[in-house]
């Protein structure tokens, strides 16, 4: 799902303060910085300094810069009473969807991110993303973010997207 | 790595890279890695990670082994189109069609399975089904009546 | 609504000269009274929509069960005379306007109770002078392709007779309707293969995973004659394309995202996939320009298509939109105008005729901005009608 601006600047006035906006607003195009370029928000789970040994990830789970959406298109469920990984309460997650990778900063490591959507009820409308890194028209259903995802739900009603880390990807291949 | 992992991660590497079939236990692991990210990848966004799949995605744990009781059983796995036109060459296609009928078949797996190699599967995908729903029903009738199973 | 404000604006005036009128000239020198006016008079639209007509399909991305469409004459300068009716269309639906048929065919989907109970699907068929809902053809299977706005997933073939409406499920398939009798004739499964492009007179083309075209010819009665599955001319991985494509005279042309076109024949029953050439001219590509948006391309009637198009591409940006439309001619192989959008752009269409004129929806305000699309002059900016997310626009048939 896809797409602009006033309204996510209108609808997200949160999120605006936090990720730089102007990229989003000159089309969304130029939203697409590197990893490098990506501020280190807030610390979503311990960081490597403070506890060796401990997986690291930074970075604010409602914001659409957040590493693991480098390819999620609509509603961060973390705003809409889910998070990251989870659904909000009362909704379906759809046991149908498509996969990508999406490099965590913190570690270095690619991530094979799975793009379940939660359905049921009518859209979210807090924090809606749009970032299409590898994303391929539907024709490539298995890398396609174009298409509405609750499928193989009781309802099709498409209400907001998680990005599930799955599986860690394999150096180049 | 699990015994069972490390059988398939020596049928993958057996079938797909014949230079090293008595692969190290490095090179096994590499190989089922690789046949799981692949099916990631390029498979499990429909076919769910267990292979369970959903809505008009068929159940493949538990079943898929079935289809390997006849040869237009076996060349179904790779004509059907998820497999035949995904965007995984022959080898690596072979790995997770392997990885798939291991991972998913539970006890409808015959003992005798003899693992997809890549020029098997690029001989078959040059056919990818067309009416796959038609031709599955009636490959299932075959194959229930010939083994008296009832699928 | 609109009409009923323009009514009631009205009111005030008159009673100021009611007012005004006996300290003026004496009660007996009134004008004289407004006519009565008849109850329940309802507008209608003329058989044949100017070609300053659009249909604006805004998906409602926030509340989709209420999608919409507004047919607007963009000739005019006031709301009031610029919006001419609306439709609504459930759960990100698609449209399909046919002028000779007068109809308006549009696929949706609802809830029984709203983002709840069962699941139905069905095709509605408008009447494109009433707009009001003439057919309902219930589409069983709860799979039609549900995505961001496409003209890729609705098609008129069979001399406009039938209709093709495509289905995902995650199942790819295709559902044929007949438009005389307003029912199902047949599902045409399409595995591994989406969307319908036009081919030959009773036939469709999708496109599939594996960088080639299926081609589906059918019978008199709807079954399959032929599926024919082209060689791969595209890797989905490396190079991919557009799904959307312009299609003039039979052939389609299917921009990729490294900035290539591909040309294809459609008017035979199987797709002939052309040799590929570039949009972007060498002096150029330094610049890296590539298509961009969701409505990323449209045709004129004469001959030329328009893409929008934005500098500096990656992987990533190919949805984000673009600063500017550039024009090609097929014939020429060539761009022979470019025109910098006065507004970022997100999606596009062309008017009909021998003056054509491009829309474009802007993401910034979701306003959308005409344009002389031969001079590439701004024209106008038409906003405020009641659009929240303007996805896709079509030209009046
Ligand atoms: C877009 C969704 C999708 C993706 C991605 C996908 N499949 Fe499938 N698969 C299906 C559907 C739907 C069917 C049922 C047959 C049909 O209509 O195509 C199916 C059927 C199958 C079957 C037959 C199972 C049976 O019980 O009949 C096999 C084997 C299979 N797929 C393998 C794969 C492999 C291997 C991949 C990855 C390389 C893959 N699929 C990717 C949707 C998908």
């Amino acid at each position: 799902m896809k797409f602009l601006d006033r309204m996510m600047e209108q609808r997200s006035r949160e999120l605006a303060q936090r990720s730089s906006r102007r990229g989003l607003l000159k089309g969304l195009g130029s939203l697409l910085v590197g990893s490098a370029a990506i501020p280190l928000l807030p610390v979503a789970r311990a960081s490597a300094a403070g506890n060796p040994g401990q997986p690291v990830e930074e970075g604010d789970p409602s914001s659409c810069d957040y590493w693991r959406y480098c390819a999620i298109d609509g509603f961060l469920c973390d705003c809409c009473g889910g998070s990251a990984n989870t659904c909000p309460p009362g909704t379906e997650m759809s046991p149908v969807t498509w996969i990508g990778t999406c490099l965590n900063p913190a570690d270095g490591r690619n991530y094979v991110i799975s793009y379940n959507d939660c359905c049921g009820k009518s859209s979210c409308g807090a924090c809606l993303c749009q970032r299409d890194e590898g994303d391929r028209p539907p024709y490539r259903p298995d890398a396609t973010n174009d298409i509405n995802w609750c499928l193989g739900t009781s309802s099709a009603a498409y209400h907001c997207s998680t990005a599930i880390v799955v599986g860690v990807a394999l150096e180049d291949s | 790595m699990t015994k069972v992992q490390a059988a398939i991660a020596a049928l993958l590497l057996c079938s797909c890279l014949p230079a090293s079939a008595s692969g190290t236990a490095a090179e096994n692991s590499r190989a089922y890695r690789q046949a799981h990210f692949d099916y990631q990848m390029n498979c499990q966004g429909c076919h769910a990670p267990d292979g369970a799949g959903a809505g008009s995605v068929p159940r493949m744990k538990g079943h898929v082994g079935v289809f390997l009781q006849s040869q237009q059983g076996r060349e179904y796995l790779v004509r059907v189109p998820g497999s035949a036109t995904s965007a995984l060459d022959d080898t690596r296609l072979a790995a997770v069609l392997n990885w798939i009928v291991l991972e998913f078949s539970g006890d409808s797996l015959a003992s005798d399975f003899q693992p997809y190699s890549a020029a098997e599967i690029g001989r078959m995908r040059q056919q990818p089904l067309n009416e796959v729903d038609d031709y599955r029903v009636e490959l299932l009738r075959t194959l229930s009546d010939a083994s008296g199973r009832n699928q | 609504m609109y009409q009923a404000l323009k009514r009631w604006a009205l009111v005030p005036a008159a009673g100021l000269l009611v007012s005004l009128a006996p300290t003026a000239a004496g009660a007996e020198d009134r004008p004289p009274p407004l006519p009565i006016e008849p109850i329940g008079v309802i507008e209608t639209l003329p058989a044949t929509y100017p070609e300053s007509w659009f249909l604006v399909h805004d998906a409602a991305f926030f509340h989709m069960s209420d999608g919409k469409v507004y047919v607007i004459d963009s000739a005019e300068d006031t709301v009031a005379e610029q919006v001419k009716g609306t439709f609504n269309v459930a759960l990100m639906g698609n449209i399909l306007h046919s002028a000779r048929r007068g109809e308006i065919y549009a696929v949706e989907t609802f809830h029984e109770r709203g983002t709840r109970g069962e699941r139905k699907d069905y095709l509605t068929i408008w009447d494109q002078q009433s707009l009001a809902p003439v057919a309902e053809v219930f589409l069983p299977g709860k799979k039609r392709f549900m995505g961001m706005p496409s003209r890729e997933t609705l098609l008129l073939l069979n001399d406009q007779r039938w209709l093709a409406i495509a289905n995902f499920s995650p199942a790819a398939s295709v559902t044929l309707i007949d438009l005389e009798k307003r029912e199902i004739i047949s599902q045409v499964p399409t595995p591994g293969c989406t969307f319908v492009y036009p081919s030959g007179d009773r036939g469709f083309s999708s496109l599939c995973a594996d960088g080639r075209f299926m081609s589906t010819s059918l019978e008199r009665d709807g079954s399959i004659a032929q599926q024919v599955r082209t060689d791969a001319f595209f890797s989905t991985d490396v190079n991919p394309i557009f799904e959307r494509a312009a299609i003039i005279n039979d052939t389609g042309y299917f921009p990729g995202f490294d900035g290539m076109v591909w040309p294809v024949d459609f008017s035979g029953k199987t797709a002939k996939v052309g040799e590929a050439w570039h949009l972007v001219p060498e002096a150029e590509r330094a610049e890296r320009w590539a298509p961009a948006g969701i409505g990323i391309i449209a045709e004129d009637d004469l001959g030329r298509f328009y893409v929008l198009m934005h500098p500096d591409a990656q992987d990533g940006s190919q949805n984000g939109g673009g600063p500017e439309v550039w024009v090609f001619d097929p014939k020429k192989q060539a761009r022979v105008a470019r025109i910098a959008l006065k507004e970022w752009g997100l999606s596009i269409t062309v008017s009909r005729g021998k003056e054509p004129k491009l829309l474009v929806t802007n993401p910034v305000n979701m306003g959308m901005e005409l344009y002389d699309a031969q001079s590439g002059d701004y024209i106008k900016t038409i906003t405020d009608i009641g659009q929240e997310t303007p996805l896709m626009l079509y030209r009046a048939e």
